[in-house]
């Protein structure tokens, strides 16, 4: 049974989806949309390959290492989920570039800077923790400095790393705490910037079509 | 720069046209080319739409008539082809859509079966902390051992038949820091350094030793030799 | 959306195409010129009009949406989806061919109480890591360059005073700009060879 308000989300997003783009425009031919592309892949080889991660100390490496070797494909999953990171930052860099560049950063649109710098900030932060979760001997000292690194930031660099480290010293909870930034809080992050990114294009188009 | 639009026919002599204008095209306009039309012999009817306005025509006239009784506006002219024409373009989106269908499955398939493979558990357990993969099964002959680490700690690892394996701890149970070894001949775990011996299951069999050796649990899964902590 | 019928077609005949149209939700008007027997989709969702090829006067279906096309563009859906989603197919075997050549390394498990070797940044922090070997002085100037660099770059849109579109106008902007971006190559490279 219908009631008045059913599907009026849907009802609004479907039309919002029928409208017509402006003629000769290719909005999939651009650095934004390959990053909506490459998080899209990113998130689905990631979701296949923490099927056999372990983020524990000592079963981190060997998992991985699992996965390389005796998971059919695996390698192949893991080769795409790392060459798409690669991209991912490249893409996200080249949209800020072009953004620059055609000056579609200037009143109006300065959170659309904002939001892609963030977003940037973002992906660095995906592909670092990334790099960590293998734990091997190069993941562990990198993360040693980059935590000191972090703890020579004056005022709010100590808590900082504390908090990134999970402990005194660098260990299990260092992993633990990259595991669940790479998995769950930098991809929800990215995900909300995206959304927000999208609302503030689609608004900014209405804000641009009133001026001419 | 909007201008009207004359599409190409096989049939140059078709008599049959439909004018295509945008649906906020006013009346008085609509009723103007329909007027001079008639006027140069073609029949006509206009039908009003939500997408589009339509003005069909038919006469003895050839195209090139038509783009002056339009010109400035923003109009397609279609004529209306031959009926064996329009089953020709559907009979060929049928097979080019069916080649992009097959290719699309073909693509799919391309994701899907893979993944179904890679979600399937291989042979070889996964190493956990408490599971150490010690050697490939063919490496060591029955009758033999080998020796490995179980989180830091030597192992001896031996295949005291072709299907069963014995893992006993290295380190000697007499205070000492001495690494036992197997003695084949008489199929033995002996200490170089007091000459103690043990079982291939640790069992003492001659002091000074009097502790038994630790036990742990050693198996064969897909060709690899696994070793575990006894539970 | 144009209906073709076949020529010379009777009132009831044009009459009951018109019945199964308004049954499809889609209206239409019947247009009669000479022998040419037409009916004009005037509301709905034309493209359900292919439904009537299987009645037996329905010759052919002709499409009309040129001026739309023309004027409004494409729709998102389904034209602009279907590019999208070919690109992000053509994305993927890219990536494919790219993890088959070029595969990732298998990585080596830190041995227990082995000294940690000097990390090798990773590619795209390499800049950062040129800031770090050149900032002077003590270990907090460093990183805190690089905090203070990040908050200019997110608020570079409130640092840009030139005002005007054209290239000449936001000259300083641009030239700023580039500038930073060549440093920021160049400290890549030299931080990545550090």
């Amino acid at each position: 049974m219908r009631t008045e308000n059913d599907h009026g989300l849907l009802r609004a997003i479907g039309a919002a989806l029928r409208t017509p783009i402006g003629p000769g425009r290719k909005p999939w031919l651009s650095f934004g949309w390959m990053c909506v592309a490459l998080l899209v892949v990113l998130g689905l080889s990631g979701a296949l390959l923490s099927i056999y991660y372990l983020p524990a100390l000592d079963a981190a490496s060997e998992s991985v290492r699992f996965v390389m070797r005796d998971v059919e494909w695996g390698w192949l999953v893991r080769g795409v989920h790392g060459w798409a990171s690669a991209g991912l930052v490249v893409c996200a860099a080249a949209q800020l570039v072009r953004v620059f560049l055609t000056g579609r950063y200037r009143g109006a649109r300065a959170g659309s800077w904002v939001l892609g710098g963030l977003m940037l900030l973002v992906v660095l932060g995906l592909a670092f923790t990334g790099e960590l979760l293998p734990w091997d001997a190069e993941s562990v000292a990198l993360a040693g400095a980059a935590l000191d690194g972090t703890q020579a930031i004056p005022v709010f660099g100590p808590p900082l790393a504390s908090a990134m480290r999970g402990g005194a010293e660098v260990g299990a909870a260092t992993l633990a705490r990259a595991h669940a930034a790479h998995t769950l809080v930098l991809p929800w992050l990215a995900f909300l910037l995206l959304l927000l990114e999208l609302w503030f294009l689609a608004h900014s188009r209405g804000r641009r079509e009133e001026h001419t | 720069m909007s201008s009207a639009r004359i599409s190409e026919t096989d049939d140059a002599a078709s008599p049959c046209w439909l004018v295509v204008l945008p649906p906020g095209t006013p009346g008085p306009a609509v009723e103007r080319i329909s007027a001079e039309a008639t006027k140069r012999g073609w029949r006509s009817a206009a039908s009003r739409g939500e997408e589009q306005v339509v003005l069909a025509l038919e006469g003895p006239r050839a195209a090139g008539e038509l783009g002056t009784l339009v010109a400035g506006l923003d109009a397609d002219v279609l004529p209306i082809l031959p009926v064996e024409s329009y089953r020709r373009q559907r009979w060929r989106r049928r097979w080019l859509s069916a080649l992009v269908s097959g290719l699309g499955l073909l693509i799919a398939a391309g994701i899907v079966l893979p993944l179904f493979a890679f979600l399937r558990p291989p042979p070889e357990p996964i190493v956990t902390p408490d599971l150490v993969r010690v050697a490939a099964v063919d490496e060591i002959v029955t009758g033999s051992a080998v020796l490995a680490h179980f989180h830091a700690q030597p192992i001896l690892v031996i295949r005291v038949a072709p299907q069963g394996w014995q893992a006993v701890t290295a380190m000697c149970t007499t205070q000492s820091d001495c690494l036992l070894e197997w003695d084949v001949p008489r199929q033995l775990v002996v200490c170089p350094c007091h000459g103690c011996e043990f079982d291939a299951q640790g069992n003492v069999l001659h002091p000074p030793a009097s502790t038994p050796l630790l036990r742990l649990e050693a198996f064969e899964s897909g060709g690899t030799l696994f070793v575990r902590s006894l539970t | 959306m144009i209906v073709l019928l076949s020529r010379g077609a009777s009132p009831e005949e044009v009459e009951a195409v018109l019945a199964r149209m308004r049954a499809l939700g889609i209206p239409g008007a019947s247009l009669e010129v000479g022998s040419l027997r037409l009916i004009h989709v005037t509301r709905g969702r034309a493209r359900r009009a292919r439904w009537l090829l299987s009645e037996p006067t329905v010759e052919a279906i002709v499409p009309t949406s040129g001026p739309r096309v023309r004027r409004d563009g494409r729709r998102f859906y389904p034209f602009h989806t279907l590019c999208a989603t070919a690109l992000g197919l053509l994305l993927l075997g890219l990536l494919v061919l790219l993890a088959g050549f070029f595969p990732p390394g298998v990585t080596s498990a830190p041995a227990a109480g082995e000294m940690a070797p000097a990390p090798e940044w990773p590619w795209y922090l390499a800049p950062m890591r040129g800031v770090l070997a050149l900032a002077p002085g003590p270990a907090w100037v460093g990183p805190s360059l690089l905090v203070a660099l990040g908050a200019l770059f997110l608020a570079f849109p409130l640092l840009d005073r030139t005002r005007g579109d054209g290239v000449r106008a936001r000259a300083p902007a641009l030239a700023a700009g580039i500038l930073v971006m060549i440093m920021v190559l160049a400290l890549g490279i030299a931080g990545g060879s550090a």
